[in-house]
């Protein structure tokens, strides 16, 4: 079939472009699209930093491809995504994945006011906290969904989206069939006053064979912990963002039916319905930027299955309200959303002060603080900013502050401070010797321009901690050659190392040192570097992997065309 | 042309509030098993030959079952002792026109019995499904060349002599001087014992069935309806759940269970106690690629 969809594209995408080349006065000749990436890991063994993983011991390699491609032509869109992965980790740490072929095709046609798409198609609903079909290359994610979606745009201020279709997995599908309809409605009240209304439905059916092995499962538990499971789940939400002047308030409730979910602490499934309630509100004004958002997650987990966890099967998706940190040191820890259950509250400050002093030299101020708890624990102490007492409930805090300042035309810096909870066994279903983990970190950068073209950048951070692997300092020296050239070298070395379950002796200090360069060229960019990665946390937007520490060579190809 | 989109848009995705069936197999009942114990005896015995389960899923007015239930039969009769049959009678949905009895009032056809079970639908069910019979399955496996674990019967003889050549991973067994036998009058009660020759990954469950011979009562064939056809190893009851008992320990040769189950016949259940039968088979999880499959067959009389 897929190499038959393959045929099928490559012809039509040769006819239109020798019909194009033939037809040169044609005015609607189409447009042809694309971009490719590429990813190939050679793998060094380093016992010092725990690499253990199959590809150090017997592939020694790996290489992961996408080549994406999109031809448009009378309100048709073809698009086909080829696949390769070879000796690949990014689905399973600890699997070698080798298989290539077609990752997604679809063609979708405007008619009027519709817009049909039939094959694979990423999409979500309002925040995606009950449907969201995304991918997530970095961490081996691809939820799209093949089946068949239509859009209907009856007026400027109103959608209607419609789907059913099964999701992606691999080279092949999940069986089980997902539904759904999403409405969203614009209003606009006066000049100052608009709302932006939606609201969704999703049903998810899993097949007999699912079935079967959820009440083969079920049937081994004890008698009082036994329950009937059901095939379908129903989700609901209903959502609005209401915009006033220089606020903006945005409000969801989401509602599940009850189903099956596996909860990790019992060990077990339990039948179980859920909800989500999610605000955010903001303010922004000359100068001043603010942002709060509060979350309570109550058994909201929904994937094709029961028998699906951590980040397989995925069909809601829970976005993390605590900050996403870029800095090496400062994204160590991070807070994997609990869909099972948890507060979260969060509030971020930029300010620009408007004095001409600081207005002549760009100073901005960053405040974030936030704080994640279980959904019973959510009360003055646990969210207490100025409690420092380790407190698994509350499972993760933060609270950074940056200030950054431009001295004149070729120096720059910042300087700033984190601090962190963080309840580690649950985030890491790491073992009770690994302790509720409290982190300071001490960062800053400098950039200084050499010439027009050429400027060098300078980070540190220095990560303190006796829990975890102990302290670490992590420091950057970055040469950029505009408008083609990077280089970079850095180092982060554990000081203060906590030592567990390694060959290593504990007075050694342990690395992790990389070289880094890149060369871009228009819409190309190619970067090689030799890499030493601490085991730790990866995580976009809230969904996370546990990724085990990595050693070795790393090259990138990146290209749009 | 809006409109139609539309209509068919919103036909897609119209959400039915009708109430979902119970799943087959799940079991809210407390196990029926009196004593159990588990251990690793040192003195392996040999391995038994495997036997075969053919459930021949069936009904009284399809008119292609006698032919079935014939294969099934010749194939008992060629190899005593060895081969064992369920006839089970689903009963939901279209296959109700074929197993439902003969009850119409004054007409000439009028059923004794109901052979149709919800358990038999449920293992219908389990086994992948099918909106045709006759059909059955060979020791719940998925032969080469083969989709499905349920397949028609002229392959089931081939496929049974396939079945018959191999050693068994397992020996069933009974163990007390009793076995299987009436404790009192309605109650049966089955000793049985387990015993693996060989290891196994695959989660390994036992099923016990209760099944009828000797059942004179109408039945479809071909054109005709036969007045006195006699319905054998009709299956009555699932002692175990439908998915069966799972045999909780590391399966390793040498590794014996030995369980006592109990099952009290309700006052409804008037079955001939003199012609019920036990069969006993030991089978694979509901997971993986061996789903189901069946390990061994025997097959008790009561005393």
């Amino acid at each position: 079939m897929k190499k038959i969809i393959l045929t099928l594209f490559l012809t039509i995408t040769c006819f239109y472009i020798i019909n194009a080349q033939e037809n040169v006065d044609n005015k609607d000749k189409g447009e042809f699209s694309g971009n490719f990436q590429n990813t190939n890991q050679f793998y060094v063994n380093d016992a010092k930093i725990g690499t253990n993983t199959t590809q150090y011991k017997r592939e020694l390699s790996s290489a992961d491809a996408w080549l994406f491609l999109s031809y448009k032509l009378k309100g048709f869109k073809f698009n086909l995504r080829y696949d390769v992965f070879n000796n690949t980790p990014l689905f399973n740490p600890s699997e070698a994945y080798t298989k290539s072929g077609i990752g997604i095709w679809s063609i979708s046609k405007d008619i009027d006011n519709f817009n049909i798409t039939v094959g694979y198609f990423y999409d979500q609903f309002g925040t995606g906290m009950v449907f969201r079909a995304f991918e997530d290359r970095n961490l081996g994610l691809d939820f799209a969904i093949n089946g068949i979606r239509l859009i209907y745009s009856p007026s400027e201020n109103t959608q209607i989206k419609a789907f059913t279709g099964l999701q992606k997995f691999r080279f092949d599908v999940r069986p089980e069939v997902i539904k759904g309809l999403n409405i969203e409605h614009r209003i606009e009240l006066n000049e100052d006053l608009n709302l932006q209304l939606g609201a969704s439905a999703v049903n998810r059916t899993i097949n007999q064979n699912t079935m079967n092995t959820v009440v083969g499962a079920i049937n081994n538990y004890e008698l009082k912990n036994r329950f009937i499971p059901t095939y379908n789940v129903y989700l609901g939400n209903i959502y609005n963002t209401l915009s006033y002047k220089k606020f903006s308030l945005y409000t969801e409730y989401c509602q599940k039916s009850k189903e099956a979910i596996f909860n990790p602490v019992l060990d077990r499934m339990e039948l179980k319905d859920g909800r989500v309630y999610y605000t955010s509100l903001s303010y922004s004004t000359k100068g001043l930027g603010i942002n709060a958002q509060y979350k309570k997650i109550e058994s909201f987990s929904l994937r094709t299955s029961p028998l699906e966890n951590l980040n397989l099967g995925m069909i809601a998706y829970l976005p993390s309200l605590t900050r996403q940190n870029t800095y090496r040191l400062l994204a160590r820890y991070n807070a994997v959303v609990q869909e099972l259950g948890e507060n979260a509250l969060g509030m971020e400050f930029t300010i620009k002060p408007q004095a001409k002093y600081f207005k002549k030299h760009q100073t901005t101020i960053n405040i974030n603080t936030s704080v994640v708890t279980s959904s019973d624990n959510f009360d003055g102490k646990r969210i207490n900013p100025f409690s420092f007492e380790q407190d698994t409930a509350r499972y993760f805090r933060e609270h950074y502050i940056d200030v950054s300042h431009k001295f004149n035309k070729k120096f720059k810096a910042m300087l700033g401070f984190q601090y962190i909870n963080y309840n580690q066994q649950l985030f890491e279903q790491k073992t009770k010797e690994y302790e509720y983990v409290t982190a300071k970190t001490y960062f800053g950068e400098i950039t200084y321009k050499l010439t027009p073209t050429r400027s060098l950048r300078v980070e540190a951070q220095y990560l303190e901690t006796k829990q975890d692997l102990g302290s670490f300092i992590n420091g950057t020296v970055e040469l950029n050659i505009a408008p083609h050239y990077s280089f970079s070298v850095g180092d982060m070395v554990n000081v203060d190392r906590v030592v567990r379950n390694t060959q290593a002796s504990s007075s050694d200090l342990v690395h992790y040192w990389n070289v880094f360069g890149s060369y871009t060229y228009k819409t190309t960019r190619m970067t090689a570097g030799f890499i030493k990665q601490v085991e730790g946390v990866n995580c976009t937007g809230g969904v996370c992997r546990v990724e085990p520490a990595f050693s070795g060579v790393r090259v990138t190809l990146q290209t749009n065309f | 042309m809006k409109k139609i989109i539309l209509l068919f848009t919103i036909s897609l995705f119209i959400f039915t509030s009708c109430e979902e069936e119970v799943p087959p197999g799940l079991n809210l009942t407390p196990e029926r098993s009196v004593f159990d114990t588990t251990y690793i005896t040192n003195t392996i015995p040999v391995a038994q030959t495997t036997n075969v389960l053919i459930e021949d899923f069936t009904g009284v007015k399809c008119p292609n079952c006698p032919r079935a239930q014939t294969v099934a039969k010749n194939l008992m009769i060629a190899n005593p002792n060895r081969v064992y049959v369920m006839a089970i009678h689903p009963g939901k949905g279209l296959l109700s026109t074929l197993t439902s009895p003969f009850k119409t009032p004054g007409d000439d056809h009028d059923s004794k019995y109901d052979f149709r079970t919800a358990e038999g639908a449920d293992l219908l069910t389990l086994l992948g499904g099918t909106s045709q019979l006759p059909i059955g399955s060979i020791n719940r496996t998925i032969f080469s060349g083969e989709t499905s674990i349920l397949i028609n019967d002229p392959k089931w003889t081939s496929k049974t002599n396939e079945k018959l050549i191999s050693s068994s991973i397992v020996n069933i067994d009974t163990f007390s001087n009793k076995g299987v036998y009436f404790a009192d009058a309605n109650k049966i009660r089955v000793n049985v014992k387990i015993t693996y020759t060989t290891n196994a990954t695959d989660s390994q469950f036992v099923s016990i069935a209760i099944i009828e011979d000797k059942l004179i009562d109408y039945q479809e064939s071909g054109s005709v309806v036969l007045d006195n056809y006699e319905h054998n190893h009709v299956f009555r009851k699932m002692i175990t759940p439908t998915t069966g008992s799972q045999l909780k320990a590391t399966i390793v040769a040498g590794r014996v269970f030995e369980t006592t189950y109990e099952y009290e016949l309700t006052p409804t259940e008037t079955w001939n106690k003199k012609n019920l039968k036990v069969v006993v088979f030991v089978h694979n999880g509901t997971n993986g690629a061996n789903k189901f499959v069946v390990q061994q067959v025997k097959e008790y009389e009561i005393h």
